[in-house]
């Protein structure tokens, strides 16, 4: 096939493949393009910087809702620790009680084993008089 | 007491069971599948074993090999081992055994006592019993066994199965006998085999209380109709076993433990009695086990660790956190406790600051190897301990110094190279074992103790006079306080274990020792198990000689506390048998006396010989109970009763020494102090330096029924008639008095076995008293001793007849007699007889007056024959 325009000369003098009219035009697309994919970089970075900046918010969040997880569930069980706690300490008091409770039968015993012991000797005392 | 953590030590898996091993030292299993040793401090030691296939869920030692304390750490112990996948392994040094011994897991695993088999239960509900060779299969249930105990003779299985317990007696075709003893699966058993009592633990979530059942195993052809409060449980063969569970919420006083609604632990007697049901803990118990000593029992739950009295009172608590503890055991001095907790860790635990007490004297164990003594009577008085000359801060640099010095002057420090086993306080002496050493005291001089080496682990403690008895590695052994060998008594082949002996089951005192054992070596096979304890026999050695002496004392009714006068005057022994009656033996003559009974305890007098009893609601005191040998029946009149005290059922009567008897109740621990009339011991020692007229004097003085009771029994063993007299007018009894008299005046004219004799008919013995006089000749007198009783035939008629003289004097009495009372003869020889021989009064008389003169004049016959009075 025979071609329309074959190699012309421009303004200049220049040896042109291209028609004039449409070398113009492909240089004005050449630099549109350039100066939209300067933009699109830019907004990508733009993104990029938010979402950086969203994931560390959401990291924190979720930190943070671990955490209230975590004192919930002890809140919770809190309670049942005092419980049990208090059963601990309880069982130890009627331990304790327990032994005081001896102990204090044991005294009493005892004061009165003296008592007896007083009583037999103010008759001893009054018979020897 | 306390209960003090040595250490918790994390593991990496789960431990599954614990076992200490011959020396200081313990095993662990773990889910790692490995086996460890740990040392006395609880720190891992090494590995011991390692099998990868399998998991272990109980292991048992056997205890054949005698304990060694202070042995080497090496492994020489031969271990059963229970695994998951149903099989046993017995692990012996190197070697390993294994055998299919269960479908499904097996549970636990027993050696019996004597080690010759073990028994294993597994979740086919199947026990089996395994010897070196053979397995054979022993009962069958429904549920998993959880637990197994053996008796103390390795002829009854203990099992548990679901909610009840059952014992199977081996070698009789007689199926198990069980009873419901939980709500709830029974998770620990163990069997005491001194007290004999079952233990029993439980996850069961309800609240009960168990009362003592006067009769628990009965025959019974039919179904008895259940009273309200008791719940018949079946039992096999037509037995019915009453087992009295009463679900009402009467809190039993002394609790296992204290918290809200859970599961408990429960003591149970072999005829299926609940005797103790704690109330309920917050978390189901896991593991349960007797002391060496059986004095207590360790029990385990969810994070904590109780130590109970025998009775079931709790001594003291440990809280851990290691969550359930599934297995516990005692090392076998009694300690130390080993448990393994779910919550990764390896527990042990030490008993410290145990107390004990002799008259004004305490001594407590604070650490393994330290005591303190203290002497609580010098500490109230400071003025009477010398004070330390000079406390200024300035001449003093150590602070620690001055706080010792200010606050416990009067206490004695004592410290122990070894560890300590057992320390006996007593009869003036502290006995301290540690490891290896044998340390006596004398409570005057607290600095230069008999030290002597032995080996072994102790397992019972008797102190007396001037010996003490020790159990000593299944050997009895008794000792001099200068630490030397006195006897070493052999032991019938079956309590050859030793382990059987208990404080109740040995008495000594300084020259007789006296212990219960089984009759025969043997295995005893009795249709009702529970029985199998009757056949026991009292052995008495002479400790001079380190011999038997003479023939043991049988008795059918098993013997459940011995107990030995203290003093150096005729040997007694007291002892309660299984009825609840106290017998008084004379050691001498082998004469047994009943004295009363429902009685719960006995205890001599550490420096008379005073008895004191804890009966039902009573305390009774005999001041001289050698009174019942000389007058017959009246243990009652010579006993002092102090009414009106309320001890409860099972106390104890832990001392008796000066005016004052020590009890323990049982069902809360609390310990009394009786205070009793000093006359008893004044009495006894003005008795003793033979003071009759001060003796007499403070009888009136006290104006007193049961002191001149004493006295006059007292006054007739030492043929001392003036006191007798004197006691006897006191009382009143006036055919008594009547006869004294009479005695005083035979004494003026009559040999001196007229008087032996004539004490001997008061003493109601006329067959000792006739003896008397025949060994001494004095025919006349025995002829009309004879008459004197009524005895005319066999008696009178005979000796006169056998000795050929004053057949006319017998025959002139039987006349008198019969006209006396418008009798006609009717006994065959005097029919015959009466012709034969002439009476005539008047040479019969002249016959006695010419008797009379002889013996008057005879002192050469009366001699002669007093080496022959049994008196």
């Amino acid at each position: 096939m025979q071609v329309e325009h074959p190699v012309t000369i421009d303004e200049e003098h220049q040896i042109r493949i291209l028609p004039v009219q449409k070398f113009a035009d492909s240089q004005k697309l050449a630099n549109s393009c350039k100066s939209f994919v300067e933009k699109i970089t830019q907004f990508e970075e733009g993104i990029e910087a938010y979402s950086s900046a969203i994931e560390k918010i959401a990291q924190r969040t979720e930190a943070e809702k671990l955490k209230a997880i975590g004192q919930r569930n002890m809140l919770a069980s809190e309670a049942e620790n005092r419980l049990r706690k208090k059963q601990e300490l309880e069982a130890q008091i009627a331990q304790r009680q327990a032994e005081l409770d001896r102990l204090v039968a044991e005294a009493d015993s005892l004061s009165k084993v003296e008592q007896e012991q007083q009583a037999l000797i103010q008759k001893l005392v009054s018979m020897e008089v | 007491m306390r209960l003090l953590l040595v250490k918790q030590q994390r593991t990496s898996q789960t431990p599954t069971g614990v076992e200490w091993s011959q020396g200081p030292s313990f095993y662990v299993a773990s889910e790692d599948h490995s086996i460890s040793s740990f040392n006395i401090s609880g720190e891992p030691i090494g590995e011991v074993a390692s099998i990868p296939e399998t998991y272990f869920s109980d292991m048992h030692r056997c205890p054949r090999k005698q304990p060694v304390a202070g042995g080497s750490p090496g492994f020489q112990d031969t271990i059963a081992v229970a695994c998951t996948d149903g099989t046993l392994l017995t692990i012996d040094g190197k070697k390993v055994t294994k055998r299919q011994a269960h479908r499904g897991a097996v549970l636990c695993v027993r050696w019996s006592r004597d080690g010759t088999q073990t028994a294993t239960g597994g979740e086919d509900g199947l026990v089996q019993l395994w010897s070196r060779t053979e397995a054979s299969k022993v009962a069958q249930a429904e549920h998993p066994i959880y637990a197994l105990a053996w008796g103390a003779t390795n002829d009854q299985i203990a099992y548990c199965h679901g909610p009840f317990i059952a014992i199977r007696t081996l070698h009789v075709s007689k199926r198990a006998t069980w009873w419901k003893a939980h709500e709830g699966t029974v998770l620990g058993l163990d069997w005491g085999p001194r007290t004999g009592l079952l233990l029993s633990c439980s996850e069961d979530c309800t609240y009960k209380a168990g009362w003592p059942c006067p009769h628990t195993v009965q025959r019974a052809s039919g179904p008895t109709p259940p009273r309200p409060g008791r719940r018949p449980f079946l039992a096999s063969a037509g037995c019915l076993v009453l087992c009295l569970i009463r679900s009402s919420a009467v809190p039993w006083p002394g609790c296992v433990c204290a918290c809200a609604v859970g599961a408990h632990a429960q003591i149970w007697n072999p005829e299926g009695r609940c005797l103790f049901t704690s109330r309920p803990c917050s978390h189901m118990v896991t593991s349960i086990a007797w002391a060496p000593s059986e004095d207590y029992f360790g029990v385990g739950t969810f994070n904590s660790l109780l130590i109970c009295d025998r009775a079931g009172w709790s001594h003291c608590d440990l809280q851990t956190d290691a969550a359930s503890l599934l297995q516990m055991r005692w090392s076998a001095d009694g300690t130390a406790i080993a448990a393994a907790g779910a919550n990764n860790s390896v527990i042990l635990a030490q008993l410290v600051d145990r107390r004990i007490q002799w008259r004004n004297i305490v001594a407590t164990v604070n650490e393994p190897t330290h005591i303190t003594v203290q002497d609580i009577v010098a500490e109230v008085s400071p003025a009477l301990s010398p004070r330390p000359p000079c406390i200024s801060p300035a001449c003093l640099p150590c602070p620690g110094l001055i706080n010792r010095l200010t606050s416990s002057s009067t206490a004695e420090q004592l410290d122990f190279h070894d560890r300590l086993q057992l320390v006996a306080l007593g009869a003036g002496h502290m006995v301290a074992v540690t490891t290896s050493q044998l340390h006596c005291y004398d409570v005057r001089s607290w600095s230069t103790p008999a030290v002597a080496d032995f080996q072994g682990i102790v397992s019972l403690l008797v102190l007396a006079q001037r010996h003490f008895a020790m159990v000593v590695g299944g050997q009895l052994v008794v000792y001099t306080y200068e630490g030397r060998v006195v006897a070493q008594p052999q032991l019938s082949a079956l309590s050859g274990s030793g382990a059987v002996l208990s404080r109740n089951s040995v008495a000594l005192n300084s020259r007789v020792l006296a212990l219960v054992e089984r009759a025969d070596g043997k295995v005893i096979i009795t249709p009702i198990w529970s029985r199998s304890t009757s056949h026991l026999v009292v052995r008495l050695f002479d400790l001079a000689t380190g011999k038997q002496l003479g023939q043991p004392i049988q008795h059918l009714i098993g013997v459940s506390e011995l107990a030995m006068s203290q003093s150096d005057g005729e040997p007694m022994l007291a002892m309660i048998d299984r009825n609840r009656g106290l017998h008084l033996i004379n050691v001498r003559t082998r004469e047994m006396v009943k004295l009363a009974s429902v009685v719960d305890s006995i205890c001599w007098h550490d420096s008379t010989d005073m008895l004191a009893a804890v009966t039902d609601g009573h305390m009774d005191v005999w001041p001289y109970p050698y009174g019942v040998f000389v007058e017959q029946g009246c243990s009652d009149r010579i006993r002092y009763r102090r009414q009106g005290l309320s001890f409860g059922e099972g106390a104890s009567l832990l001392s008796f020494s000066g005016h004052r008897a020590c009890v323990r109740r049982n069902s809360d621990g609390v310990v009394q102090w009786i205070s009793l009339p000093p006359w008893g011991k004044s009495l006894n020692d003005l008795v003793g330096q033979a003071q009759w007229e001060q003796a007499v004097r403070l009888c009136r003085f006290v104006k007193d029924r049961t002191l001149w009771a004493n006295l006059a029994v007292m006054a007739l063993e030492a043929r001392e008639l003036d006191s007798a007299e004197v006691a006897y007018a006191a009382l009143d009894e006036v055919d008594k008095l009547q006869f004294i008299n009479n005695i005083k005046e035979i004494r003026e004219g009559a040999s001196q076995e007229a008087v032996t004799a004539e004490l001997l008919l008061l003493r109601r013995r006329p067959d000792e008293a006739e003896r008397v006089l025949l060994a001494a000749g004095h025919i006349y007198r025995a002829l009309k001793l004879n008459i004197r009783l009524f005895r005319w035939e066999r008696r009178a008629l005979e000796l006169a007849v056998q000795f050929k003289t004053h057949i006319d004097t017998v025959l002139a009495h039987r006349q008198r007699f019969l006209e006396m009372h418008h009798r006609q003869e009717n006994i065959k020889r005097f029919i015959e007889l009466a012709p034969q021989v002439p009476i005539n009064w008047d040479t019969i008389k002249a016959k006695v007056a010419e008797e009379k003169e002889r013996e008057r004049n005879g002192p050469h016959a009366a001699g002669a024959a007093s080496g022959a009075a049994p008196m």
